[in-house]
């Protein structure tokens, strides 16, 4: 066997967050080694069992089937197989330098030099260019669901990660798929006998794992709802309603203050590997995990991943288009008309014009909007381009991207099968992965891990093997979750139609925290560096003051760059 | 130099028409006479706006550019409050005068629970619409009330706000919330086909004048809300907003601005 084709350095032992819970599992054989690495939930011998399939033949399809959300490296006579999760959210990267790649969990423990373009893409809402890259130049990652084959030291993608739908799959089928793999992921979390506990917003995503949950614990349910008494979400009502009829679930409404708001409490944002996608929020996270602390948690459910596997992004009408799929177009459109405000006719012609659109068209054209942000551009298409996001880049990190989306436009592709929606579902269940893993890092400091069950394997090709357009239920939401459990979860929640608003607790936090954001901007690392335009920023500050609708999802990478930068200084 | 054009009036005050919610962030202001919204009113504005509804005087606006901008010369700051007063003049939004009173504008206070828990909401589901036989005078009064709502939501604002008005004279009182409800639902049902954009003012003006021609009288509210900052329109069974669950919540988000 040849050894060394890939050094393998799991460094989760020199992670800067300390009490990780997260399983690390190694199995050696004669013919290799495997090493999982995340949340895997089924037995030794299951394990032992897909470990020699993978090994025998180097085909790893078993292995990655099993309960859970996990990485696994696999090493074998002449290569070295890295599979990521399907979210994301169990990283791992890599780097190649004389013909020898290192793996490791951490990208900082690969590379020094900053990759300004990885945080340009990000703070431009454009993480479509920073895929497959780290905060670190040379360092790259292994995307969620994406599997790379090392040989001589050589990567090679050998699958994208896209779940490739099924057109022949119904609503019925891939309910019920979805309700054995949901039932067996909380099941099997459950039975590890730690004390559980949920988030419970009242919207679907928490709310129904709580219920799951409950069901399969002796006593009662611990679970949690944030809300802020005078910037009213309209969460609280509909939780209240939903648990009322479930004697084993207790809610704890953990009312917020002033300090628990959005942008507050910056200094105490942890150091990661990579800028926190939800450092502003940090102060809220951790009221929460302290609340489920309180209660004795040690295994702390929530609902991330759940919009973007159990819906679909209304770009959906653009795949019936494609698909000629016209009086479906006409109804999805006349109800996203209602519920939006919108003209249908609008919508129609919108889908039309883009049923022929590539990612790569998509691509080219970010390259221009790069280079001129004023440029008009239709929305929610393959990438949904951004207003003003980009024109707190500065020229040059523009012209750098640009060249970047041009260079990616030649050789991206979209497995055939995969539509507008479906791609979009990938990208935002990545976008949750990032989150969540940053969630998990905040959690093991408090003492306990945090689980997503939407984002086990499992879980998500039960709902992504549906076509998006038929996942889509206009005016209503999750079709797939209300069908599997429609005789379990309550009424209530499977009726209600609508959803929390938080952005109230945005603005209030930003004002609230204004010199500690006119602080970072006057002494701007990014600007130093020439990534961002500070003058440019500081307007979207004020518009945000004024009250007018702003990209907070830019300011808040912003800030938390900003906070990242100073850290590394230290 | 400031032309003799410019010289701003002595006298200022804010017209009747002019309905601001003023919030922490600024103000955001509807103009009832023609209908327009303005959403940026900084702080500035807004402290300006409100000065100008209680001293009434070119002077007290001058005062407060002198005392944000000590640095700015006596010239610069007559100039500078000139401006000010001219846009704003041009918009409709302040007028030279002297007003009986000063008006009372909104605030944008945080909603106490107290006033949440008390506050009535009536939010209908699309299948509540979708599964709602209607009467033939119902379907009739929604089919009317639709094909109005269109014309009239085209008409300059004033005109509009009258001919919904005398509509409304043919109510011979008021909506029950059932029957409220029922006559949103209506007119949800007869426009779902509509091949074209039927918002939310819309929709409030075609279930008002639904519940008129059955002889019916719903209220119409025109508000807004801040954080983002955006305006509304919402029919009402007394102060009870009636909406699309789908939709925004009114109560705990928006503060009513104009009835009309």
């Amino acid at each position: 066997m040849q050894k060394d084709l890939l050094k393998t350095r799991l460094s989760l032992e020199r992670t800067h967050i300390q009490g990780n819970f997260e399983t690390t599992r190694q199995v050696v054989n004669s013919l290799g080694r495997v090493v999982v690495v995340g949340q895997f939930l089924d037995s030794p011998a299951q394990l032992e069992a897909a470990v020699a399939v993978a090994l025998e033949s180097g085909d790893t399809e078993a292995l990655q089937s099993l309960p859970g959300s996990y990485s696994t490296i696999v090493e074998r006579e002449g290569e070295t197989i890295v599979s990521s999760d399907v979210s994301g959210q169990h990283p791992l990267y890599w780097r190649s330098e004389q013909g020898q790649a290192t793996l490791d969990t951490q990208t900082g423990q690969l590379g020094d030099e900053l990759n300004l373009c990885y945080l340009a893409a990000a703070i431009g809402n454009v993480e479509v260019l920073a895929e497959g890259d780290s905060a670190f130049q040379g360092v790259h990652q292994i995307n969620g669901g994406q599997q790379v084959r090392f040989t001589e030291g050589q990567p090679a993608v050998t699958n994208s990660g896209e779940i490739i739908p099924s057109s022949k799959l119904t609503l019925e089928e891939a309910a019920a798929n979805l309700r054995e793999a949901l039932t067996e992921a909380i099941g099997l979390r459950m039975a590890m006998g730690k004390v559980a506990t949920s988030d419970y917003s009242g919207g679907f995503d928490s709310t129904s794992i709580a219920h799951l949950a409950a069901a399969r614990t002796e006593g009662v349910l611990e679970a949690f709802i944030q809300y802020h008494p005078a910037i009213p979400a309209g969460d609280l009502s509909y939780a209240r309603k939903v648990v009322a009829g479930n004697p084993k679930i207790h809610l704890n409404e953990l009312r917020g203050t002033t300090d628990t708001l959005p942008f507050q409490a910056l200094d105490r944002v942890e150091y990661h590997d990579e800028p926190d996608p939800a450092a502003v929020i940090n102060a809220r996270i951790k009221a929460r995990l302290l609340g489920a602390r309180a209660c004795g948690s040690q295994l702390h459910f929530t609902g991330d991943g759940g919009d973007a596997v159990l819906d679909a992004t209304p770009n959906h009408i653009v795949d019936l288009a494609r698909l000629g799929k016209r009086a479906q177009l006409e109804e999805a459109s006349l109800c996203y008309a209602r519920i939006r405000h919108e003209d249908p006719a609008e919508l129609i012609a919108f889908a039309d014009r883009h049923a022929e659109r590539t990612l790569s068209d998509d691509l080219l054209l970010l390259a221009k909007k790069l280079q001129n942000p004023q440029l008009p551009t239709d929305n929610q298409t393959w990438i949904t381009l951004p207003e003003r996001a980009l024109t707190f880049l500065t020229l040059k990190m523009r012209g750098k991207l640009s060249e970047k989306a041009e260079r990616r436009a030649a050789t991206s592709a979209v497995p055939a099968g995969v539509g507008m929606a479906d791609y979009v579902a990938m990208a935002g269940l990545r976008s949750g992965g990032a989150v969540h893993r940053h969630l998990r890092e905040i959690a093991a400091v408090v003492g306990i891990a945090t689980h997503a069950p939407f984002m086990d394997t499992r879980v998500v090709r039960a709902c992504l093997q549906l076509p998006a357009y038929v996942r889509a239920d206009p005016g209503h939401f999750k079709k797939i979750l209300r069908t599997a459990f429609r005789d379990i979860l309550p009424q209530s929640l499977l009726s209600r139609t609508s959803k929390g608003a938080y952005t109230g607790e945005i603005y209030k936090g930003l004002r609230a925290s204004r010199p500690v954001i006119d602080e970072l901007l006057a002494n701007s690392r990014l600007a130093e560096m020439e990534v961002i335009d500070p003058e440019a920023v500081k307007k979207e500050i004020e518009r945000i003051d004024i009250g007018l609708p702003a990209e907070f999802s830019a300011i808040d990478k912003i800030v938390a760059s900003e906070i990242w930068l100073r850290q590394r200084e230290v | 130099m400031v032309s003799r054009e410019s010289v701003p009036p002595e006298q200022l005050y804010v017209p009747d028409h002019v309905h601001p919610l003023i919030h922490d962030g600024g103000a955001v202001i509807l103009n009832s006479e023609t209908g327009e919204c303005h959403k940026g009113l900084n702080r500035e504005g807004s402290a300006l706006l409100r000065i100008v509804n209680e001293e009434g005087s070119i002077e007290a606006v001058i005062d407060y550019f002198q005392a944000a901008y000590p640095e700015l010369t006596e010239k610069n700051v007559t100039t500078l409050a000139g401006l000010w007063v001219k846009g704003m003049s041009e918009r409709g939004l302040i007028a030279e005068g002297v007003a009986s009173s000063p008006n009372t504008f909104a605030i944008a206070t945080p909603f106490t629970e107290e006033e949440l828990l008390q506050a009535g909401d009536i939010a209908m589901t699309l299948s509540d619409i979708e599964n709602l036989t209607l009467t033939p005078q119902e379907r009739q009064a929604a089919t009317d009330g639709l094909a109005d709502a269109l014309e009239f939501i085209e008409l300059p604002f004033q005109e509009m706000v009258v001919k919904i008005r005398q509509a409304r004279l043919l109510a011979e009182r008021e909506a029950t919330e059932k029957e409220a409800k029922r006559d949103m639902a209506a007119i949800h049902q007869v426009s779902a086909r509509y091949m074209g954009r039927f918002a939310c003012l819309g929709v409030a003006i075609g279930a008002v004048l639904t519940s008129a021609y059955l002889g019916r009288s719903v209220g119409l509210k025109l508000g807004a809300k801040t954080d983002p900052n955006a305006f509304h329109a919402w029919p009402t069974v007394g102060t009870t907003p009636i909406r699309l669950e789908t939709d925004e919540a009114i109560i705990g988000q928006y503060y009513p601005l104009f009835d009309i």
